[in-house]
Parts: C-alpha cells; structure tokens; sequence
C-alpha cells in the first residue's frame, strides 16, 4: 500500500486543444436551456404543485433536546373546523415503516417520533387541515407531556454516557454509532522512525445548507391500484424511490416520482425522506393529496443539511528534511440523534485524506457519536471539507517546523508553494496573487524556483497587479497568519 | 373560521377582487388564491427577498405584508415582465450573464433590478449592489447578478435607441 502513489505516475495530459486556438465551445458562454422558465416564473418548483383536493400539512416540532414523550392531547387540535387529521408518531407508525438508514446496526429513525424525542426540531405530531394556515392553528392546540432526559450535547461527554444518556438503548448500552480504523502504508514505522512530529486538536464545527427554497413533497394515492405519486425536490432520484417504497411497506414499482426543479441544495436535498415520506404516508391515510412543504424553521431544525461536526487529533510525521511521511488523525465525529450515512461521510474523507501531498502512510481513526441535535447529512463536501481543512492546517502548522516543500504531488501556479512557513511569517494575502512572498527571502526564492521547476516553467508566475510587494521587501499585503 | 375582507387589486394590469381572511399574507394570496407562483417565499419572515413584488411602483416583501394591506393598491409580479420567447431585457440580461442558478431568489432579484432601473437608468456598481442588498442568493456569489443588472442597462439603453 505504501508505494501506491510512486507507482501510479501522472499520466501526460491527453489535451489535443492548443491554449489559445480556437475551439467550438470552451471559453465560449453558453445560455442554459431552462433559464427561461425560471426567468418569467414558470420554474414549477414544488410549492408550484397544487393537486384537486389537496390537504396541507403542518408539524409540531419537539422543543426538547431528549426526553420521552409521556402524553400528547390532540382532542382540541382535532375538533378544530377544517381539520382533517391530527397523527402522533404512533398512529403515522401503524402505516408506515422507520425511515431509511444506511448503517449497519441501524439506528432507528421515523418521520414522527415514537416514544422519544433526541433533538429539538424532532416531528412529534402532524396535523392535516384543508389549509396551511388551519393546520399551524391546530399546532397550537396540541398537548404535549415530556419527561426530560439527560442532554447530550458534547460528543466527548455522549462517548463516555450510559442509561438514560444513551440515545438507542436498543443498540445497546452506548452513544457510539460507529468506529472504524482504516490504515494505509507503514504508519508504526514512519511515527517510530519519525524525526519530528506535529501534533495538533483541531475543531470543525457544524453548519448548514440553508437552500432558499426548503424541502417539500406532493404527494396523492391510488387506494385501488395501492399506486403513490408523489411530487418532490430532492436531487437524488435513483435511490430516493426504492428506500422510500420500503418505509411504506410497498414495492418500489408501486411508487411514481415526479421530480421537481429544486430551488437549491448543495447536498441538503439528497436524502429528503422525513418530508416525502411523511407526505405520502398521509396521502394513503387521508385518502386525499396531501402537500407537505418545510417552513423554514422546520428546515432549520430537522433537515438533512447539517454538515459535518468534528475533532480532529491529528499527528503529522516529518522525516529529517521536514517532509511529511506520515499522516495519524483520531477523529471524533458528532452526527448528532441519527445516522444516515454510516461511514459515508468519512469514506469521502478518506478519499482526498492527504490533500495534494505526498505522504505515504495514514491513520484514520473514526468514532461517531450520537448527541441531541439533528443528524448530518451530505452537506456539501460531504465531510471531505473537514478532511482538507485539516491536512491544509497541519501543513501551516504553529509549531514553528517549516515542513519542507516539493511535497505536493499536483504542481500548482495558482497557489502559494506549500513551503509553509506561512504559520510563523507573514505571507501575502492578496487575492490570487501568485507570489508566495515570505519574509524570509530565501526560502521565498526556493519555493518559486521549485514551483517553476514543477511547471515546467522557466520563469516564475508573474504576480497579479493587486500585489504591491516591492522586490525584497515582503508582501505590503501581508497580515499574521496566525489569524 | 376568522371573517373576510373585500380587497381590490391590480395584479399585472388585471383587476381582481376578492374575500381573504385578514391574515392572509400577500405572498399567499398571489400564489394560491390567483395562481401566480413566480413569485417565491424563501423564508416567510423578510429575511431572504424572493417574495419581493412591486407594489404601487415599490420593491416589497409579499410576505410582511398583508393581502388587506393591498387593497386598492397595484402589484407587479415577476409574470409582467417577460415571456420565455420574449423576454424582458432584464431577463434577458440575467440569461446572457447566468445571474441564476437554481433560479429560486431570481423573481425577487428581477423586481428589485426593475425597481432600480426605473429610477436609475444608469446605476454603477454600488448602486446595483445596495439595490439587490435585501435580497440572498446561495448560489451565484452575487458577481453575476451584479453584471446582469450593469447588462440589463445597456440592453433597455440599447432598445431605446432602436425604437
């Protein structure tokens, strides 16, 4: 495994197309096809949906964090004019099955709690009215009864948790979703045989997609021919049917998606299943369309787009020159109540795990952990960010050792060499400046010469016009890059 | 069931009337009670703008205001400015300089643009900028709205030479 990269060189680029001949459509603008009828209003996205009959539905959201659910009174709610159904997690589990789950164990999940709540934002009721707006005044009219359990909010706290800390009991008595090793190349030997290593804790919080337009489905039943429709944003089509046919308890041919144009997502809407589930489920109870579209605290609090959320104890190993030989990272990740993906996120990770460099081993430690917030989804770099911001800080180290350069495997003309001295001096930060100005002129001058050695280039990158740095002076633009 | 109110509006040169509740957001009366979905509600509460229609001449959230509020008033929605073979030169401006992506902000960013140059047939930058400042985009990074509005400029300019 260790000589994976040195034996798989960079093949010669297969580019026929000269720089600067003139080619059919490269450079040129190309008007997209469907900018039109999203231009005048006519993008049809999934609020544009309006079906014959169509009932609207609304969800109570849990304002706990954990805590069993001991009673809900929905008579006042029910005996409100115009409403049609007022559903606790129980009776939407009677008919439908837990949503899906790509772990093994799985962790249960449904698309209205049963029993328990483990975040805020949790669906814990769900009211059908022939109106959007009955169905949040019904809401209000819900009597929910908790008995709060112990919060776990810090992923270090939730490892170590047990009894009523412990999210799904029925997995068994801990908060650990997953642990997984993964090693490449001769780690023991590089960490043993290493002249330096550089340690580090680094954090990345959580965020979010925020699309402007939420999550939202349509969808109606045929009761005679047991056939769903259903109307829906995500962007993920080739699963989304089949995984949902099984949380209805059908076969998947029994289920037609109609897709709609999806008014953003970066990731947050390729596993939609709380919201088209819950849709269809109530269509087939009601007997009548039912639209069910995210407000934006819904989406805020429940969606799939919470990104990843993790710590990082990372050890670089250096040889003697300062060249990176070794890569260890015991990473603890907090996906919060739920587990979708399994080991999803951090497989693209470990895809990218050691960035542009040359680094021949690696050591990835992964434990996910269950806490009281809303599960992650495939936000974005699907957890491959965390992984490049990461090798990118370790590699900017403040541990005062200049990690040699030459180490990258790509060169790159856009970029400061990754000679990185850039975490003890000032380095420029104008904005696409080529220059990798570092108060220390020699090293400066080494990193261009190797980089336009890389390149292939007799002479360095010429600097942007934003870049005042006068020859020998440092960059003007410079600021600590401690920041 | 609260009781309704008579309100009569303009709504892209057509008269309507009708009996809403006096809750009902203007958003929700465009979009559900005339059909007219072009324009979006990104979050219900003022914060992203894709809602923004003109109202009596004057970019406005449709969902911090009232269909009641609208009563004898005059509305544009993004569904009086072009059709997809004819479209405005705003529009237009947009398609030629991929000012949208999913498209979900763009009915609110097009109102906005049109307010703007009504009023200011040659905005610079920072005018065009402060014009579409109360509207969000999570696609484009905003540079290309700001270059299809300067673009929808020289094309209304053009357009008025011509005619």
């Amino acid at each position: 495994m260790s000589t994976t990269v040195k034996s798989a060189p960079i093949p010669p680029s297969r580019q026929r197309e000269k720089p600067g001949q003139p080619l059919k459509w490269i450079g040129k603008n190309i008007k997209r096809v469907e900018d039109p009828r999203l231009l005048t209003g006519q993008g049809r996205y999934i609020d544009d949906i309006d079906l014959p009959n169509m009932l609207h539905a609304a969800v109570l959201r849990s304002t706990r964090a954990h805590a069993r659910i001991k009673s809900i009174d929905v008579s006042a709610a029910a005996a409100l004019k115009s409403v049609v159904k007022v559903l606790t997690g129980a009776d939407v589990a009677r008919a439908t099955g837990p949503l899906p789950c790509f772990s093994n164990p799985t962790v249960e999940q449904r698309c209205v709690a049963v029993g328990r709540v483990r975040h805020v934002g949790e669906a814990v009721a769900v009211v059908v009215a022939e109106s959007r707006y009955v169905a949040e005044d019904a809401l209000d009219l819900i009597a929910v009864e908790y008995e709060d359990l112990p919060v776990m909010s810090d992923p270090e706290e939730a490892v170590k948790a047990t009894g009523d800390g412990v999210l799904h009991p029925e997995r068994g008595p801990t908060n650990v979703a997953m642990q997984r090793r993964f090693t490449f190349g001769p780690v023991e030997a590089d960490f043993a045989g290493a002249a330096r290593i550089v340690r580090r804790r680094l954090r990345w919080p959580r965020s979010g997609a925020q699309p402007l337009e939420t999550v939202g489905a349509v969808a109606e039943y045929e009761s005679g021919a047991g056939k769903f429709t259903v109307h829906m944003n995500s962007s993920m089509y080739n699963y989304v049917g089949w995984t949902m046919a099984l949380s209805l308890g059908v076969p998947a041919h029994k289920i037609n998606l109609v897709p709609v144009i999806a008014g953003g997502s970066f990731g947050s809407k390729l596993f939609t299943h709380k919201v088209c589930v819950l849709a269809a489920s109530l269509a087939r109870i009601c007997g009548r369309p039912v639209k069910y579209i995210e407000d934006r605290i819904d989406n805020f609090t429940s969606c799939d787009n919470h990104g990843s959320d993790r710590i990082y104890d990372t050890e670089l190993a250096l040889d003697a020159d300062n060249r990176m030989i070794g890569l260890r990272c015991k990473v603890l990740d907090d996906y919060g109540a739920y587990f979708q993906f399994g080991v999803g996120h951090h497989g693209n990770a470990l895809s990218q795990i050691v960035g542009p460099y040359r680094i021949r081993s690696v050591d990835l430690d992964v434990t996910a952990v269950l806490t009281n917030k809303c599960q992650q989804g495939a936000y974005r770099g699907f957890g491959s960010e965390v992984a490049n911001f990461v090798i990118e800080r370790m590699t900017r180290s403040n541990s005062g050792v200049r990690i040699s350069s030459g180490r990258r495997i790509f060169p790159t003309r856009s970029r400061p060499a990754i000679s990185t001295t850039a975490a003890i001096t000032p380095r420029c930060s104008t904005r696409r400046c080529g220059c990798s100005t570092m108060r220390d002129g020699a090293e400066s001058r080494r990193s261009i010469a190797s980089r336009a050695a890389m390149s292939g280039s007799a002479s360095p990158p010429a600097r942007s016009a934003a870049c005042s740095r006068r020859p020998s002076s440092g960059c003007s633009t410079s600021r600590p890059a401690s920041r | 069931m609260p009781s309704t109110q008579r309100i009569t509006v303009t709504v892209n040169g057509v008269r309507y009337e009708r009996s809403v509740e006096p809750r009902l957001l203007l958003s929700d009366f465009l979009r559900h009670e005339l059909s007219l979905t072009g324009t979006h509600v990104g979050c219900e509460h003022g914060i992203c703008g894709a809602c923004t229609v003109l109202l009596d001449g004057l970019a406005t959230r449709s969902c911090l205001c009232l269909a009641v509020q609208a009563d004898r008033a005059s509305i544009e929605t993004v569904e009086s400015l072009g059709r997809p073979d004819a479209l405005h030169p705003v529009q237009q401006a947009f398609w030629e300089k991929h000012g949208l992506q999913c498209g979900f902000c763009t009915p609110g960013m097009l109102m906005c643009a049109v307010e703007l140059l009504r009023a200011n047939p040659n905005p610079d930058r920072d005018a065009i900028v402060e014009a579409i400042g109360g509207n969000l985009c999570r696609c484009t990074g905003y540079q290309n709205i700001i270059a299809a509005v300067e673009r929808a400029a020289e094309l209304q300019h053009a357009m008025a030479e011509a005619a």
